[in-house]
């Protein structure tokens, strides 16, 4: 592992099996990303970004290769470990939001941190810190479907970051939001993560949203591609 | 603004496996509020099932406990007893052996049934003792606590018909000590006098004497016209060679007279109760089953609905496990909440069915005193554990399938119901097995009642586990049939088929409950037509006569000679034919003697099994042979060919058994023998019914009405024509039956609520689709058509497939269960009726389930439902 990587991965491979043909998804990827850094994925629909999301918080299991993050290899975690490593050190940001629609909007930002182990006023004090700072202050005890996608995106991100991960993931975090409104989720996304020092590795088809990227890779063909000319 | 994100250091993060945060179990909690028709669905599912569980155990409790203190009551601490037979024992035999210098604890006793109109006309058990031999037996009769006091007990001994009562049932019917009331004793109006009230010490004496009548033997004697006649002697025998203490007693005893152990003398009846609770427990169990079926339903349902929320939560760092333990614990949740409705509720419907079944008792088996609904915690405790343990066996498929939701992604519909087609194809697989297995154990071995009622579920849940995948085979059949309606009969079985995750489990249910109706509804039909036939066969008089009280099957009560004397020479009657009714004492236990003087009788009966003709086996009975019935025959185990002993009053007898008849009237079956036989072994001339024939051209009913009026002036008789007596008879017939209609009437709502709580949270899920479909111009009615066709389909499959179900439910039913509980065969008699309204209730109930789902999505607007998602 480099010495300057707090993430590094090692020739991952991942293939999926459908009937008798097997497709690959990625071969023998390679990445090194420094603390805080930004890292912006693009590619063609289909060409593995979200599968090397899920790969880097271990929902998914690579075939082959390794994934060092902060000394850790995530290929070698079994289930069990790759679910507390996930609860402790990863915040996700989805397309769609995902939030809890039976909690409030404070419940949802504060479980992250309270599966984490924190006290539930502890981690409800943090969640609510983190709600003013995407400025949804007095709107805690709402539930979701109140809510609209950019609203429901902030909370997402509150929840992203409420239990200090070591890496936050965005996958299209602002592909289901109009213009105006992905511009103010991706500023606050990014003025959050490198205000707290945090990375940030998002798949993302907008070019907007790239350009606000320490650095943008090419997924083609199974490999990561680094192309600084994206950034404009 | 800068936010200061770090709050715990790295190395504080958690390493528990187990972090269950408050926030998961508002999650859970607020599901259940936000759904809370499907919330309410369930619970009602599992209080049902529970209630008819714990009201059928509070009933035979109730009934055992009845049964316990009938005997207890009686029997006291006796460990043996001296029976002298249906003539009893001369009191000069309890004279002898008190003189005799014994050191051996005796009591005489004398009792007998009575009822009387001031005391709510109740049976009542007038027990006649002797106050002074009483205390080693039945302490809580005659202890310091509840003597009477000195003046009440001058009363006792010299006032005529003096009794004492308990402090309770006296306030019940407003009597007080020195009043006077009417006793009906053997159908003989008596007076009564209270002479005192007893107060019961504690709850034991307080039940103990909640029916009973204390008299002094001597007044027993009077009120029931046996003058010096002792019923039996009680004893406590030493524990340490109680055969030198028989021996040294038997050589005192006149003839005829014995010494019995006290408990075989409840251990028959006893043996024949619990078959009968039994079967009902098993049909309780079924309520619970089709319930299990529904919590199974509606969990699966709220975790398939779930799946997003699931995967979202494991990309949050939620493992598997937690997620099981989550769904797990919500479905306990409902369970522990339905299961205590279930008691709230059980122990009302208990209520009523103590009385249903105290009166099937009171027909079928024995005269019960105590009708108290006891509320055992046990029986609450049982069906509180029942309930949860149905809950988390139902709901662990459905937790384990939560628990494996993939972290964030989604699996599609269709990829679902590919898995859902594998597991379908995998329970029809191991159903079929499981039904296969349970039938051939059936046939092939000799099994318990429990373990046999275990090979009935065991078939019919088999079977239900292959009526989904079956249903997947038929749908494109239906499909094809249905296509004349246009494309909504075409879309109808395509959505039965391609929601089979969702309603495939209330399908099964409605499956059970329809084939369990038909079953029942056919082994109660055959039963009933096997009664009628048989009454056809045997009832060949025209009038018949017992003594008021008595009951029908095995009248015992003796009937007055003056009485006997007028029927012979009534107008109009052309002959009179005789009937002993009574219990007897043998080596197996109790057992009842008909014996009769009916020349034709054995040309009466239906034989099960018989050498020669009925004319030929009456000649021997004539000549000494015996009968026996059917039930006896099972319960003994003896046959045709062997030989039964009886303790006659000359000694132990052993009679030659010439033939096995058919005899629906008693479980605990009956030994038939020729009158004058009986009269000389017994030395007993008593008789406990009569049969008349008329003559030609006379008027039956006239006559019975006029003997109804003349003969009561001498005993309270009923006289019964033989239409009534028949009438009566199918009346007990259905009466018995009424708390098993009940019971498969409370199974069928637990199905139904089953398939109402399928169909909605269906139309729920698929409120986006029926949105598409009406943005493209399905129009409101065709909606409801479209709906119902689908739950009409649900409906009719079920039903189709109960109907082989029910036709073998009914098979083992006749010809295993009931031989094994009350030793009857009966045969089958294939009916359309009960076929086609079972398939009617599967499909009603499905299309009623169905009525509130349309309704609630025809009142969606397209917008709405599309924007939902």
């Amino acid at each position: 592992m480099s010495p300057r990587a707090f993430l590094q991965i090692e020739n991952l491979s991942k293939t999926y099996t459908e009937g008798e043909q097997r497709h690959f998804v990625l071969r023998g990827a390679d990445l090194t990303v420094g603390r805080g850094e930004f890292i912006a994925l693009l590619g063609a629909s289909g060409s593995g970004k979200s599968t090397l999301l899920n790969l880097l918080s271990g929902i998914d299991t690579a075939d082959d290769g390794a994934i060092w993050l902060d000394g850790e290899n995530l290929v070698t975690m079994n289930e069990a470990q790759r679910t507390l490593f996930r609860r402790n050190y990863i915040g996700f940001v989805f397309q769609f939001f995902n939030l809890l629609p039976t909690l409030t909007i404070l419940e949802n930002a504060s479980l992250p941190l309270e599966l984490a182990g924190a006290t539930s006023a502890a981690a409800k004090e943090k969640a609510r810190s983190l709600l003013d700072a995407v400025g949804l202050a007095g709107r805690e005890q709402s539930y979701p479907d109140r809510l609209s996608g950019g609203e429901q995106q902030r909370v997402a991100i509150a929840r992203a970051l409420v239990h200090d991960p070591l890496l936050v993931l965005a996958d299209e975090p602002t592909g289901n939001l109009d213009e105006d409104t992905g511009s103010q989720i991706m500023d606050l996304l990014v003025r959050l993560t490198r205000e707290a020092g945090k990375n940030l590795i998002m798949a993302t088809h907008n070019l907007d949203n790239v350009r606000r990227a320490d650095h943008v890779f090419h997924l083609h063909e199974g490999k990561l591609v680094e192309e600084a000319d994206e950034r404009g | 603004m800068n936010v200061n994100i770090s709050v715990h250091p790295r190395s504080s993060a958690s390493n528990s496996f187990f972090a269950f945060p408050n926030s998961l179990f508002r999650f859970t909690w607020r599901y259940l509020l936000s759904h809370p028709l499907q919330s309410a669905l369930m619970l009602l599912g599992i209080s049902l099932g529970v209630a008819v569980a714990v009201s059928v155990d509070i009933a035979n409790a109730s009934a055992a406990r009845a049964f316990d203190l009938s005997v207890e009551a009686v029997v006291g601490r006796s460990t043996h007893y001296i029976a002298g037979g249906p003539s009893g024992l001369p009191e000069e035999t309890y004279v002898e052996l008190r003189l005799a210098g014994l050191e051996i604890p005796m009591a005489p006793i004398l009792s007998q049934l009575a009822v009387s109109p001031d005391l709510g006309d109740i049976p009542l058990q007038l027990l006649g003792v002797d106050p002074f031999a009483e205390q080693p037996f039945r302490s809580y009769l005659f202890s310091e606590e509840t003597q009477a006091s000195l003046d009440q007990i001058g009363a006792f001994y010299s006032v005529p018909g003096a009794i004492l009562i308990s402090v309770d049932l006296a306030r019940r019917y407003g009597v007080a000590t020195g009043d006077t009331i009417q006793l009906i004793v053997s159908g003989q109006s008596r007076t009564g006098y209270i002479a005192g009230l007893v107060e019961p010490r504690d709850a034991l004496s307080r039940r103990a004497l909640e029916n009973l009548m204390l008299a002094d033997i001597s007044t027993v004697q009077e009120l029931s016209g046996r003058l010096g006649v002792l019923e039996r002697i009680d004893l406590i025998l030493p524990s340490e060679k109680p055969g030198e203490a028989i021996q040294q007693i038997q050589s005192l005893l006149p003839e005829g007279a014995e010494i019995l152990p006290s408990e075989g003398r409840s251990q028959a009846v006893e043996q024949m109760t619990s078959a009968f609770r039994t079967n009902l427990t098993a049909l309780s169990l079924l309520g619970l089953t089709v319930g299990l079926f529904l919590i199974y339903n509606t969990m699966t349902f709220s975790v398939v609905q779930r799946r997003q929320v699931f995967g979202t939560l494991r990309a949050l760092g939620v493992s598997g496990r937690e997620i099981f333990i989550l769904v797990l614990g919500e479905a306990l949740l409902v369970g522990l909440l339905g299961s205590l409705l279930g008691i709230l509720f059980g122990i009302a419907l208990g209520r009523g069915a103590v009385d249903q079944v105290s009166q099937t008792i009171n027909d079928v088996f024995f005269t019960l005193t105590v009708r108290e609904v006891s509320l055992p915690t046990s029986s609450l405790i049982k069906g509180g554990l029942l309930g949860l343990a149905a809950t988390f066996f139902a709901a662990l498929l459905p937790a384990w399938e939560a628990a494996k939701s993939p972290p964030r992604r989604i699996l599609s519909r269709s990829q679902l119901e590919l898995i859902s087609a594998k597991i379908l194809a995998r329970a029809a697989f191991f159903g079929a097995l499981m039904a296969v297995a349970s039938g051939v154990l059936l046939a092939t071995v000799e099994l318990s009642l429990g373990a046999s009622f275990a090979c009935i579920f065991g078939v019919t849940i088999g079977l239900a586990l292959t009526t989904p995948w079956l249903t997947q085979r038929l749908m494109p059949t239906a499909s094809r049939l249905l296509a004349f309606i246009g494309p909504l009969g075409r879309l109808g079985p395509r959505e039965v088929s391609g929601s089979a995750s969702r309603t495939s489990s209330a399908m099964a249910a409605l499956m059970v409950a329809v084939a369990v109706t038909i079953g029942a509804s056919l082994m109660v039909g055959s039963f009933r037509a096997s009664v009628i036939n048989w009454l056809d066969q045997i009832l060949s008089n025209d009038i018949y006569g017992s003594v008021a009280g008595a009951s029908l099957s095995e009248p015992a009560i003796p009937i007055d000679a003056e009485i006997l004397a007028q029927v012979s020479s009534w107008p109009g009657v052309e002959a009179v034919h005789l009937l002993r009714n009574v219990e007897v004492d043998s080596p197996y236990g109790p057992v009842t003697v008909s014996a009769n003087d009916n020349p034709n009788d054995g040309n009466e009966q239906v034989y099960v099994a018989i050498q020669g003709s009925g004319s030929e086996v009456w000649v021997e009975v004539q000549a000494g042979a015996v009968l026996i019935s059917e039930p006896l025959a099972n319960r003994l185990g003896l046959w045709m060919g062997d030989q039964i002993t009886l303790f006659t009053g000359r000694g132990e007898r052993s009679f030659p058994i010439v033939a096995v008849f058919r005899d629906y009237s008693s479980s605990r079956g009956n030994v038939t023998m020729w009158l004058e036989n009986y009269r000389d072994l017994w030395n007993d001339d008593a008789v406990t019914a009569f049969s008349a024939r008329v003559e030609v051209g006379k008027n039956v009913d006239a006559i019975v009405a006029e003997m109804q009026k003349e003969l009561n002036r001498i005993q309270f008789v009923n006289i019964r024509s033989n239409q009534g007596l028949r009438i009566e008879t199918l009346e007990i017939f259905d009466r018995t039956f009424l708390i098993t209609r009940a019971l498969q009437l409370i199974t069928t709502a637990v199905a139904f609520v089953g398939v109402l709580s399928a169909m909605l949270a269906l139309q729920l899920e698929k409120q986006r689709q029926m949105g598409i479909l009406k943005a493209i111009g399905l129009s409101v009615r065709q909606l409801w058509v479209l709906t119902l066709l689908e739950t009409g389909l649900i409906g009719a499959v079920a039903g189709i497939f109960a109907l082989p179900t029910g036709y073998i439910i009914a098979q083992i039913l006749l010809q295993i269960i009931n031989k094994r509980s009350f030793g009857w065969t009966l045969q089958l008699q294939l009916e359309a009726a009960p076929f086609i309204q079972a398939f009617l209730i599967a499909v009603s109930a499905a299309l009623l389930a169905g009525l509130y789902p349309a309704f609630r999505a025809s009142r969606r607007s397209a917008a709405d439902t599309i924007r939902f998602d």
